[in-house]
């Protein structure tokens, strides 16, 4: 509730005072979560970043933009924008020949390298699992249990009711455990 | 591994940003948007729509807007009305007509004169009547200066609320008149009183120097405020009037000296209104007799065409513009006479004030309103007649003729091909005087 507060004190002084402090502290709160979302439908680190960091900067333009109606909630805003950014990349992709970068996954030193190889080789799973999944259901997944949102948040930032969020999450889950089983 | 425990445990891998990622794109957006911002500050000042939109981050617009500022402007009036708290008055202090913290200023005005006739403070409740006058001529001038159109509403309510404020001054006189000697008010707030209501006066004077008449309802406003005017005039005359009865009772409050200069002040902005006055009228007459002699010349031409159409429209025209050429001349000649009228009383007021006769010096100050409140309605008649045939007049109240110009040059043009279509005529009048402002009038 507090954190919820604060956004709202931040999205304050961002709207009557465009004042880019609280824009850079919105950012901080929100960085990792809009990397994530977006992670997960792009094909790379560097897509990744260079949509988060376009989202961004969007963000701010519509804020301090002529005309700007009612922001209900800042998270909802970046979302939307996140969205509409990775459909551009979408169509751009369709437009342009797509070039398929593979990652190496980076091995941290130390001793618990065997550990970590491990955690790594699931973490890689489940995300081309994720990946294969429809849009719909990676969104709902990633902020239910990566991000860690209520399902009243995720409700708002996916635009449905409550009960059609929980019935998202739970089939998402379900299509989920079907692709790592299969 | 649980399945939600893996999807959590992806938090900590590397779907996440790498750090020097998350601050090098920090800085680069910093200086980004930095660009896009001015650097002065433009919310220096507390807007309160700002205010109210902000609030309505925090709780849903319909209760801001519903619940909230009323009980704000409910909080305002309370909070002022009983502790005259000044800084929310300089906030309800700018409100015109028609805003929403109006009726909050409005509300707290009304308080203000309760609370000071409970405690039974006189001198204070006079004051007050005599402030909110002011405010409400400046509420006029900011509302006729706006220009907003269909702006007529406003002006009425606010010229409607000034006249109120005005009376009410004057009833608080009267009062003191009637027991001047018991009257704990002293000479002095009376001569606050004095000061306020010239300053309406001299407000109202420049609403109606920019008051628009071009249709009937500004013609009516136009009246309405030069009425006002009048009470205003009329109202500070009459405070000079219990100011010198209270110095003859015996109050000290107010100089001998000072009450001459009074007087004195008064005297001479009589003189000034009845000058402009005849400056005025003597204007509109220089331009009527250039623009008949033009019609008379347009006649002549197209008599000798022979064109029987034209020559009946302009003899029409003729005929109008002689009638309103004499109505002006018997105007100026009635100005003359009141402004002959005007001097013989300022120069007896003169020698009784400084024989220290000071009550019949006010006598002649009264007389010489009347005068010069004569001279104003003969104007305000010749120029009411003229602008009913040219458009033109409301420029040349504007720049009107000195008298001390050493020579007048009008030159009238008028646009033949329109004549016919309208009842106004179409001229364009350039005024050309030696003096030194030469103003050069167009239309």
């Amino acid at each position: 509730m507090s954190g919820s507060i604060k956004e709202k004190l931040l999205l304050y002084r961002l709207q009557t005072k465009h004042d880019p402090e609280a824009f850079t502290e919105l950012y901080d709160l929100y960085v990792k979560r809009i990397y994530r979302f977006v992670y997960f439908k792009v094909s790379g680190k560097e897509e990744a970043e260079d949509i988060t960091s376009e989202v961004f900067l969007k963000t701010w333009n519509y804020v301090i933009g002529e005309n700007t109606k009612e922001i209900k909630s800042f998270s909802g805003l970046l979302y939307r924008l996140a969205r509409n950014a990775i459909i551009d990349l979408y169509r751009r992709r369709s437009t342009q020949p797509q070039v398929i970068i593979t990652e190496e996954i980076e091995l941290s030193d130390g001793g618990k390298w065997y550990e970590d190889l491990n955690r790594n080789a699931d973490a890689a799973q489940i995300i081309s699992a994720l990946k294969k999944l429809k849009q719909e259901y990676q969104e709902v997944l990633t902020l239910r249990y990566v991000d860690e949102l209520d399902v009243d948040e995720i409700a708002e930032i996916i635009g449905k009711g409550g009960i059609a969020t929980r019935v998202t999450i739970h089939r998402a889950i379900k299509k989920l455990k079907e692709i790592l089983g299969g | 591994m649980d399945i939600k425990a893996q999807l959590k445990s992806l938090k900590h891998s590397e779907v996440n940003p790498s750090n020097d990622w998350l601050n090098s794109n920090r800085a680069l957006l910093c200086a980004q948007i930095k660009n896009t911002v001015d650097d002065s500050p433009t919310y220096s000042k507390i807007n309160l729509n700002n205010v109210w939109s902000g609030l309505s981050i925090f709780l849903p617009q319909s209760v801001v807007f519903n619940v909230v500022r009323p009980i704000a402007v409910l909080l305002i009036v309370a909070l002022v009305g009983t502790s005259g708290w000044v800084a929310t008055v300089d906030a309800s202090y700018e409100a015109l007509p028609g805003e929403w913290l109006y009726p909050a200023k409005r509300a707290v005005e009304k308080t203000q004169v309760v609370v000071a006739s409970v405690t039974g403070n006189k001198t204070s409740e006079t004051k007050l009547h005599a402030e909110f006058a002011k405010r409400r001529a400046t509420e006029v001038k900011k509302i006729v200066d706006a220009n907003i159109p269909n702006n007529q509403e406003q002006v009425k309510t606010a010229v409607e609320d000034l006249k109120n404020e005005i009376q009410n001054v004057n009833n608080k006189l009267d009062e003191m008149k009637a027991g001047a000697s018991e009257s704990k008010v002293s000479a002095d707030t009376v001569k606050d009183v004095k000061t306020t209501t010239e300053e309406v006066k001299v407000v109202l004077e420049l609403v109606k120097d920019n008051l628009q008449t071009n249709t009937t309802t500004d013609q009516i406003i136009s009246q309405s405020v030069s009425e006002v005017k009048d009470m205003a005039n009329a109202t500070a005359v009459n405070a000079m009037g219990v100011m010198v009865e209270k110095h003859l009772g015996g109050d000290v409050s107010v100089t001998k000296d000072e009450l001459k200069k009074e007087l004195d002040k008064t005297l001479n902005s009589a003189a000034a209104d009845i000058v402009s006055n005849q400056q005025n009228v003597e204007g509109v007459k220089t331009i009527v007799d250039a623009v008949t002699s033009e019609v008379k010349d347009l006649t002549k031409d197209s008599q000798s065409i022979n064109s029987t159409i034209t020559t009946s429209s302009t003899q029409n025209l003729t005929d109008k513009m002689v009638a309103i050429a004499s109505t002006t001349k018997a105007a100026v000649v009635q100005t003359d006479a009141a402004a002959v009228a005007g001097d013989k009383k300022i120069a007896e007021a003169k020698v009784l004030i400084g024989q220290d006769n000071l009550a019949q010096a006010m006598d002649k100050v009264k007389e010489l309103t009347v005068v010069a409140k004569e001279a104003e309605k003969i104007k305000d008649t010749a120029l009411q007649t003229v602008q009913n045939v040219l458009p033109i007049v409301n420029v040349v109240k504007d720049a009107s003729i000195p008298l001390n110009a050493t020579s007048t040059k009008v030159e009238v043009k008028i646009n033949t091909s329109t004549i016919m279509a309208t009842g106004t005529l179409p001229v364009q009048i350039v005024v050309t005087t030696t003096a030194s402002i030469v103003p050069t009038i167009k239309k």
